[in-house]
């Protein structure tokens, strides 16, 4: 049984991709740059992007080739795409009101953040599988998860959702979870580092 | 300032009301390929849109990339699409069978300067519109609500 298991695995890998492609997609500020940092941290020594309490601090995606995670007696050779957050409107008048900034960088960021949603849209055509970043604190059924979870279900893209920011105290990852019952949910916290092994040990069960 | 007072008086919208269409599934089926530009002009116009038959996941995800692509940053700051989407978990055998999702339910789009989703849940979705004949009534007295819809759930059909 173990030869055959083994002989069945062999062959299934010699169709398998070499690198598969996890796209890290959710709206503004649900964390998913500290996550791609943590993941690129952890596997490989660096970080990928700037983080921000700004929405729409990552503007255009990155992409961060050789990430071999090793989980659950696995190893998966994975290219890590964090993409800007998709939302259904931008007001560069919040970043100047409720963040002090001045309406020329602010204009900027608005127009660049307008263009980072369109790359992200783009990039749902090159991934094979996605992790889906929701902050544990919010309400899960906005419209741009909900959007998204849609759109992944009809490419039929492989998705785990991350339920970010656990720790907070108004945390719900349960909301999440019933919310999205088809989707294997996990509770993280990106910046501290909880709940990572668990993440792992999924993207290898359902990416691999 | 609020963004649909500073984006109404950009536009010289303010004194005026708020047009509400109600969309016929036969009249969205009549627009084929030409649906998502047609509801971005009307939401464009400032009307907001109640669509019988809502968008699918694929044309709400166009939906958003066309809106970005004509983002002005002054006056037309994106859309707001409150609706139900069809829960693939609730698929029927057939739709299984057939690797189908089931059909887009209801949904309201509408500027996002006017336009406010104030609570979602897969039940009920409850709504802020944001009447123009206000604009000088709020800038006295802060936020008020107008209008809150609660709209019955594919549960409670």
């Amino acid at each position: 049984m173990g030869i055959l298991n083994r002989l069945f695995k062999g062959v299934i890998s010699l169709f398998r991709k070499k690198q598969l492609s996890i796209g890290i997609y959710g709206p503004p500020n649900a964390g998913k740059t500290t996550l791609a940092n943590r993941i690129t941290r952890d596997w490989t020594g660096k970080p990928m992007g700037k983080t921000s309490e700004i929405p729409h601090e990552t503007r255009r995606a990155k992409e961060r080739k050789e990430v071999i995670i090793k989980a659950a007696g696995s190893k998966i050779n994975f290219n890590i795409i964090d993409t800007p957050g998709i939302a259904t409107k931008i007001d560069f008048h919040n970043f100047v009101e409720e963040f002090g900034m001045k309406e020329e960088k602010a204009r900027e960021r608005a127009k660049q953040a307008t263009e980072g949603v369109i790359e992200a849209i783009k990039w749902l055509d090159n991934v094979d599988g996605v992790l889906l970043v929701m902050d544990s604190a919010l309400d899960p059924f906005n419209q741009v998860n909900v959007t998204l979870i849609g759109n992944l279900e009809a490419r039929k893209l492989p998705t785990i959702i991350v339920a970010n920011k656990f720790d907070l105290k108004e945390a719900s990852p349960a909301t999440i979870k019933e919310a999205f019952p088809q989707h294997p949910t996990i509770p993280i916290s990106a910046l501290k580092g909880y709940g990572m092994d668990n993440l792992y040990k999924a993207m290898v069960k359902y990416f691999g | 300032m609020e963004p649909k007072k500073r984006i109404m008086k950009e536009r010289g919208e303010e004194g005026s009301g708020i047009s509400i269409d109600l969309i016929s599934t036969e009249r969205l089926e009549e627009l084929g390929n030409e649906k998502i530009r047609f509801i971005l002009d009307q939401v464009k116009k400032g009307k907001v849109l109640v669509l019988e038959k809502g968008l699918t996941a694929a044309e709400e995800l166009e939906l958003i990339r066309v809106t970005m692509t004509e983002i002005d940053l002054d006056s037309f700051i994106g859309v707001e699409t409150p609706g139900f989407t069809g829960n693939i978990s609730r698929r029927t055998f057939f739709q299984r069978l057939l690797g189908r999702s089931p059909p887009p339910r209801m949904m309201v789009v509408g500027p996002a300067h006017l336009l406010k989703t104030i609570k979602k849940d897969g039940r009920t979705i409850e709504a802020l519109i944001l009447t123009r004949d206000e604009v000088v009534e709020e800038m006295a007295q802060g936020p008020k609500e107008v209008t809150s819809s609660a709209v019955p759930g594919p549960e409670e059909e």
